[in-house]
């Protein structure tokens, strides 16, 4: 009995310890915005990337110019399921709108749907939902012109021009905008200008990991031997890559491009591994959402092509499919990737 | 280490009685403290969504119990998850019988865990090398199913199981649903032979086969029962996210396991309740959904789940050497210089 009583003892004692860290968490976490303010909750595929925190960083500037307290949080990997949870806190929080980047179209789809119903309002930005998850869809750029730019730069380096075999080195073959984009890449492909391009093939890693694009990567450049160039269209996909390509020496024997973060891509810049890339910036696109965001709430904003509406003095369109680009890709050279302000 | 001896097995028997007591503090500890903090922890849809949201993990977490009380493991229960979601979706949208759809799902998981028992146990592999290998397999061939497609329209039967509530209340009808098979694990682990087997198994395998268990009879049902509640588990997965794609509930690994050594269950093998386990469970929800509440950031959430399990594994040795320590303390003086010779060479 004496045994167990301690026993007893000791499991309370550190449950109590366990539980009474909680509110000291508790109160370090809450980020509590200005009084007045409508609070927003932005979700990330997952946190821990730089594109993220920027489109969290244009939110909260923006946001706080039209009354909106944007608040940034999401699960660590990139999963559909986890993004629920936050979702459905967010909904329980009472916060007004929820911001998301889906991680795939479909799974968090329901629960945006079960939070419109509690009169939440959903933007989507950079990676979109089914269309009854959300009011309106931001995204970075628009899929044409990041197709067309992916196309240029791999096909321009390409010796002879625009001539030969070509991988895309994708994300999860769920992530929605990649589908997109690498559609509307194949669609291009029959545009007179790429008809001597051929796609070999569309390298979807299991996870969205740098090991998992690195292995993905090489099975696909064993497998075939005559391809020529790398698309690369995830930040972590053409930085894994470019680090391969650096390591085996084959930088001169590949042609990598694709879209990547700046900061990350400017030694293989140097080193001559990669002499161009696009992004669009994230910082615009946080922003751009937290216009759309307030524009929704006041209920000025439903989705209807063709709407418009006013953020930081530029005025932004409603494209078909409640689409709303936020900008023009950027590309990077050897020239500005040092003066990039993203 | 010591060896196990019966009193000491006995003694561990009574302490997790208290295991369970323990997680009940915590829970009620989460919930005043979340609920003055945030006030919206205990509302309807917060207590609603959050249910649901366990649903996949608890289900997982119960098939998996029995496998680790017998000191075995089974990582591949999120591959069954999948290969099952996957079946049932892609032969539902071609047109299949909802319930036929169901139910050749269910088997193919029954036959999942069968694999996995099968090459552990006959052919002596271990289990964490064996269902690491077939969780690949499985996910495997639900990824050549779909090719890297998503499935996202299902039929109404499907999403009612996963996400409707019984008529006329709040309470999900998929909660009640794994309550009831929470009931009927714990009738089978704690109040039947084959139970008892599990637990002898996990003491010690060879003390088992010894006094007349079919060990390995039960270790392969074990693993079949984990790959029933996997498959059971990608139902209704279907139904709360509906969607079906290769990578499926691939994130719901790790808090499952979390959640069956949270409650009480042994790695090591031998010990731990089911109540235990429902218990960690709703523990775990509530914790993320405190802290989520609080715009705890994702990285927090998975820090506070760490560390819950590091306690949950580190607290049984812990007491013991703090009991050991007590008794010798209270014992003889002629014991006290024994155990002062000899202790430092026990503890290892």
């Amino acid at each position: 009995m004496k045994n167990q009583r301690s026993y007893l003892k000791m499991a309370v004692g550190a449950a109590v310890m366990c539980a009474s860290l909680l509110p000291v968490a508790l109160a370090g976490a809450n980020s509590a915005g200005a009084a007045g303010s409508v609070k927003v909750f932005m979700i990330p595929k997952f946190t821990g990337v730089a594109p993220f925190t920027q489109a969290a960083a244009g939110c909260k500037t923006e946001g706080a110019k039209l009354g909106l307290n944007c608040l940034y949080g999401g699960p660590t990997t990139a999963s559909a399921v986890d993004q629920v949870n936050f979702i459905n806190n967010a909904v329980a929080a009472g916060d007004k709108g929820i911001f998301i980047s889906n991680d795939d179209a479909a799974t968090a789809n329901p629960a945006l749907v079960r939070a419109e119903k509690h009169g939440v309002k959903v933007v989507t930005f950079d990676s979109d939902s089914l269309p009854s998850g959300r009011t309106v869809y931001v995204e970075g750029t628009s899929t044409a012109s990041i197709a067309l730019t992916e196309l240029n730069m791999v096909g321009s380096q390409m010796k002879p021009a625009f001539t030969g075999k070509f991988i895309i080195l994708s994300a999860q073959a769920t992530d929605s905008n990649q589908v997109t984009w690498n559609n509307q890449v194949k669609a291009d492909l029959k545009l007179p200008k790429y008809k001597k391009m051929q796609l070999a093939a569309i390298i979807n890693p299991p996870s969205d990991s740098a090991s998992d694009a690195t292995s993905s990567l090489q099975a696909a450049l064993a497998s075939d031997p005559s391809v020529k160039g790398i698309i690369s269209p995830t930040t972590v996909g053409i930085a894994a890559a470019a680090q391969y390509l650096t390591t085996n020496k084959l930088c001169s024997k590949y042609v990598l491009t694709g879209l990547g973060d700046p900061n990350q891509m400017k030694p293989f810049m140097s080193n001559n591994c990669v002499h161009s890339f696009a992004l669009w910036n994230f910082t615009q696109e946080g922003k751009v959402a937290a216009c759309a965001m307030s524009n929704v709430l006041s209920g000025k904003l439903t989705g209807k092509t063709g709407q418009s509406f006013m953020c930081d003095g530029v005025k932004e369109v409603v494209l078909p499919g409640q689409t709303i680009s936020a900008g023009n890709a950027t590309i990077f050279t050897k020239a500005n990737v040092g003066s990039a302000g993203f | 280490m010591v060896p196990w001896t019966v009193d000491r097995m006995n003694n561990l028997r009574k302490l997790l009685v208290r295991w369970e007591l323990g997680l009940v503090v915590l829970i009620v500890i989460v919930m005043v403290v979340g609920q003055i903090a945030d006030g919206d922890l205990l509302s309807s849809f917060n207590l609603q969504t959050t249910a649901l949201n366990s649903v996949i993990l608890l289900c997982l977490a119960l098939g998996l119990a029995p496998v680790i009380m017998t000191g075995d493991i089974d990582l591949s229960v999120v591959g069954t998850l999948a290969l099952v979601g996957v079946i049932i979706g892609d032969m539902t949208a071609h047109g299949v019988n909802t319930w036929l759809a169901i139910g050749i799902g269910l088997a193919i998981s029954l036959l999942c865990g069968l694999i996995n028992g099968l090459l552990v146990v006959l052919f002596d592999l271990p289990a964490l090398a064996v269902t690491l290998g077939t969780s690949g397999a499985y996910t495997g061939v639900s990824f050549l199913i779909l090719k890297g497609l998503a499935i996202s329209t299902f039929p109404s039967v499907i999403v009612s199981i996963g996400s409707s509530n019984l008529t006329g209340t709040q309470i999900p009808f998929a909660v009640v649903l794994l309550l009831v098979f929470a009931v009927i694990m714990t009738f089978l682990l704690h109040g039947t032979v084959f139970g008892k087997a599990v637990f002898a198994i996990g003491g010690s395998r060879k003390a088992a086969l010894f006094s007349g268990i079919a060990v390995n009879r039960v270790r392969i049902l074990t693993f079949v029962i984990s790959g029933l509640m996997a498959g059971i588990a990608g139902l209704l997965f279907l139904g709360n996210y509906q969607t079906a794609q290769a990578g499926m509930g691939a994130s719901e690994l790790l808090p499952a396991v979390t959640a069956v050594i949270l409650g009480g269950v042994s790695a090591y093998g031998g010990t731990g309740t089911i109540p235990g386990v429902v218990l960690a469970a709703a523990l775990l929800a509530l914790l993320q959904s405190a802290l989520g509440l609080h715009n705890f950031s994702g990285e927090g959430q998975t820090m506070a789940v760490g560390f819950l399990l590091i306690i949950a594994i580190g607290l049984p040795p812990i007491s013991h050497k703090y009991q050991d320590w007590k008794r010798r303390r209270s014992t003889s003086p002629l014991m006290i210089a024994n155990a002062s010779l000899s202790g430092s060479e026990e503890g290892k």
